[in-house]
């Protein structure tokens, strides 16, 4: 028998809706800033129009919905999707008043593939956008990548236990430190030293490619924020590819890399624990992919014969697949490049990787590295069952931080999501397929959009069908809050119409 | 006077020939054709035109180009001199130089790791770039400031609220 | 939290960027024996 929602339901989802709406609102107020400061004045007001819009529901939903009470599992996981579709739609709004989207949809599209640190852009003439513009683009991807929840974690939400079940609804299940916003304050402590590293490097590097020295420190944090949080978005049309550049290319890649680390592991390797990076499940599991789906590549752009020689085969071939494994998006070739200068082999090496994915608790999509090793465990453990006599015990362990015991519940779970995903990733394939996109291609854009990775073969374009644009909204969305709080919320809605 | 006007037509002829093999400022073609039609263009000399955005980066004796004709942007290895002639480009505040290049078009360049680019030979300027001086738009203005209304409005009623 | 152990920070970070440079290194690698057709 389902229930329908209680009033008191409503009122804590709108109550913590509202709360994270306002410190939605509240971020615009840098890029207004940024844009006064650098004499962008339209811009600006677009982003004060943004910001006022969206403090005015903040605070509305906030005193109308104003509760003490505690949030509910249940509660948590929908105030968790709610705010996904609350700021792609609100975040959408500035962008959309600068005239480079051709429809709010387009916007929206962008919006969500922002903050889901997705990267596949509608975007219109983003050669003239301004720079506030695209400093916001270039936020809403950190912003998300941390996740949105936490940002207000870290600063609006003083209750313990509501705040956990917020933070596991967006797809942070890994305990860092007891306390949930002493851990997202943690993460924040990452992701700032590492922007101030990483734009550093990008900056220098673009001053001595010959860059002015402001567009380099800016491109240098944008494209630092898109890596790091392995977004994908980048300053200009033709993404990396504008830079011309192998050691801005090399760091984009480390940088890449470092986002697709755990966060719990970025914490005990920085508290002294050094050892950990090579004991992981996760980063073996990373370096065996990725060398594993770069064989492929590699073979399959070696037959195709495109690429010559092992330079172009490493910044073209290798950068591709690292940027699609690490879910980031980044591109040194045009889109239709895949489908012209790449063979089926080849691509089929980077659906892969892009499916696969980086770690859990990282800024990563997909599948993620600990289930990809648990699955791999759980099916060692099952042949050596067989092979072995059966009085035999066979106990598996792998080691995530400690030793830990392979239980039939991990193995289950680790199955559970990896099957979601590829469900997902078959959902939107047949979806393209309909609308008359070849399999693979349909594929490849169906498995970037679902695992938030960014790289496009061409189908991602202001003429794709508005039902394709909401199905890889949908799947942007579903993949990076990992179901639960999506089919939360489906769940709830269901309830409201057939709950007694 | 017969040998005179035979020598006027052949230099005629010559010059004409000359002109039409040195100025292969021809039909530009469209980057969405060279991207699309790479193997065909693949080192074949080509004429590409459109505006010059992002920084000039200049390295060393040679400098990049980055040339968006509306549809992509495409890379475009000059020499420093020819690059000097480029005054301004594109960005949100300014207009840049319409500019058309004469070049050999690589669809995977081995002198830079695969890049799909032009190696121009010939810049020619078609028209100047500017800057752009913003207007402030008035509507945008009055709405902000409607909605800034509002939002006192709301603080107001929320502390009348609480009181 | 005691996250004031700039050296321990400063030692992981370099850690995390190695294992990077190790994955380049080793696709680096594939890559020369590829192209030199190994």
């Amino acid at each position: 028998m389902i229930l329908k929602p209680s009033p008191q339901d409503l009122k804590n989802i709108g109550y913590y809706l509202g709360k994270i709406i306002l410190g939605l609102g509240l971020m615009m107020f840098i890029p207004v800033i940024f844009g006064i400061a650098l004499g962008e004045i339209n811009p600006a007001l677009d982003f004060l129009i943004g910001l006022e819009i969206t403090l005015i529901f903040g605070l509305v939903l906030s005193k109308l919905c104003f509760t003490e009470e505690d949030l509910s599992w249940m509660q948590g996981m929908i105030v968790v999707s709610l705010s996904w579709l609350a700021a792609t739609l609100l975040g959408a709004i500035p962008l959309y008043l600068s005239g480079h989207w051709s429809s709010y949809l387009d916007t929206c599209f962008d919006a969500m593939s922002g903050f889901a640190t997705t990267g596949l852009t509608l975007v219109q003439d983003l050669d003239h956008l301004s720079l506030t513009h695209n400093l916001w683009r270039h936020l809403i991807m950190f912003i998300g990548g941390q996740g949105i929840v936490i940002v207000a974690l870290s600063f609006f939400v003083k209750g313990a236990s509501g705040a956990f079940k917020m933070y596991v609804g967006e797809a942070r299940d890994e305990r860092i430190l007891p306390n949930v916003v002493h851990t997202s304050r943690f993460i924040w402590l990452v992701s700032i030293t590492y922007l101030i590293l990483g734009t550093l490097a990008l900056g220098t590097i673009g001053v001595f490619e010959g860059m002015k020295p402001l567009n380099a420190f800016f491109h240098g944090a944008c494209v630092f924020m898109a890596a790091f949080d392995t977004g994908g978005f980048a300053p200009q049309s033709q993404n990396i590819l504008y830079y011309h550049s192998l050691p801005f290319e090399a760091v984009t890649i480390v940088i890449m890399l470092l986002g697709a680390i755990n966060f719990k592991l970025h914490y005990h390797i920085w508290m002294g624990n050094r050892k950990e990076i090579l004991k992981n499940i996760e980063t073996r599991a990373l370096f065996v992919a990725i060398m594993a789906t770069f064989l492929v590549v590699a073979l399959g752009l070696n037959q195709k014969g495109v690429y010559a020689g092992a330079i172009a085969l490493f910044r073209k071939g290798f950068y591709q697949l690292v940027s699609g494994h690490t879910g980031t998006g980044f591109m040194t070739i045009y889109a239709q490049q895949f489908i012209s200068d790449w063979n089926h082999l080849a691509l089929v090496g980077v659906i892969i990787a892009m499916g696969l994915g980086g770690a859990v608790c990282s800024t990563t999509g997909a599948i993620k590295m600990l289930r990809i090793g648990t699955v791999f465990k759980a099916l060692l453990e099952d042949i050596k069952r067989i092979i072995l006599p059966d009085k035999a015990i066979v106990v598996k362990k792998m080691h995530h931080i400690k030793d830990i015991f392979l239980e039939d519940k991990q193995a289950r779970a680790a199955l559970l999501i990896t099957l979601a995903y590829l469900c997902l990733y078959g959902l939107g394939a047949l979806i393209g397929m309909w609308f008359g996109y070849p399999f693979l291609e349909s594929l490849f854009e169906s498995t970037s959009a679902a695992g938030n990775v960014g790289l496009s073969c061409g189908i991602t374009a202001v003429t794709m069908p508005a039902a394709l644009k909401l199905t890889y909204i949908f799947q942007m969305w579903a993949g990076r809050l990992e179901f639960m709080s999506v089919f939360t919320l489906i769940g709830f809605l269901v309830s409201v119409f057939r709950g007694r | 006077m017969m040998v005179k006007k035979v020598h006027g037509s052949w230099f005629i002829v010559c010059g004409f020939i000359f002109l039409l093999a040195t100025n292969c400022y021809a039909q530009p073609v469209s980057s969405t054709e060279l991207i699309s039609s790479a193997k065909a263009y693949d080192g074949k000399t080509v004429a590409y035109a459109g505006e010059v955005i992002g920084d000039v980066m200049v390295r060393g004796e040679y400098a990049w180009a980055n040339i968006n004709d509306g549809q992509n942007a495409i890379g475009v290895w000059m020499g420093k001199a020819l690059a000097a002639n480029i005054s301004y480009s594109g960005s949100y505040k300014s207009k840049g130089d319409l500019v058309e290049i004469v070049g050999v078009f690589h669809r995977a360049c081995p002198e830079h790791g695969g890049d799909l680019d032009i190696h121009a030979q010939g810049i020619r300027k078609m028209s100047n770039g500017k800057q752009v001086t913003e207007k402030l738009n008035l509507s945008k203005r009055n709405m902000s400031l409607v909605l800034l209304g509002v939002l006192c409005l709301v603080l107001i009623l929320r502390q009348l609220k609480q009181a | 939290m005691r996250l004031k152990d700039p050296v321990n920070i400063t030692l992981g970070i370099a850690v995390e960027i190695l294992y990077a440079f190790g994955i380049i290194s080793a696709a680096f690698l594939v890559c020369l024996l590829i192209a030199w057709q190994i």
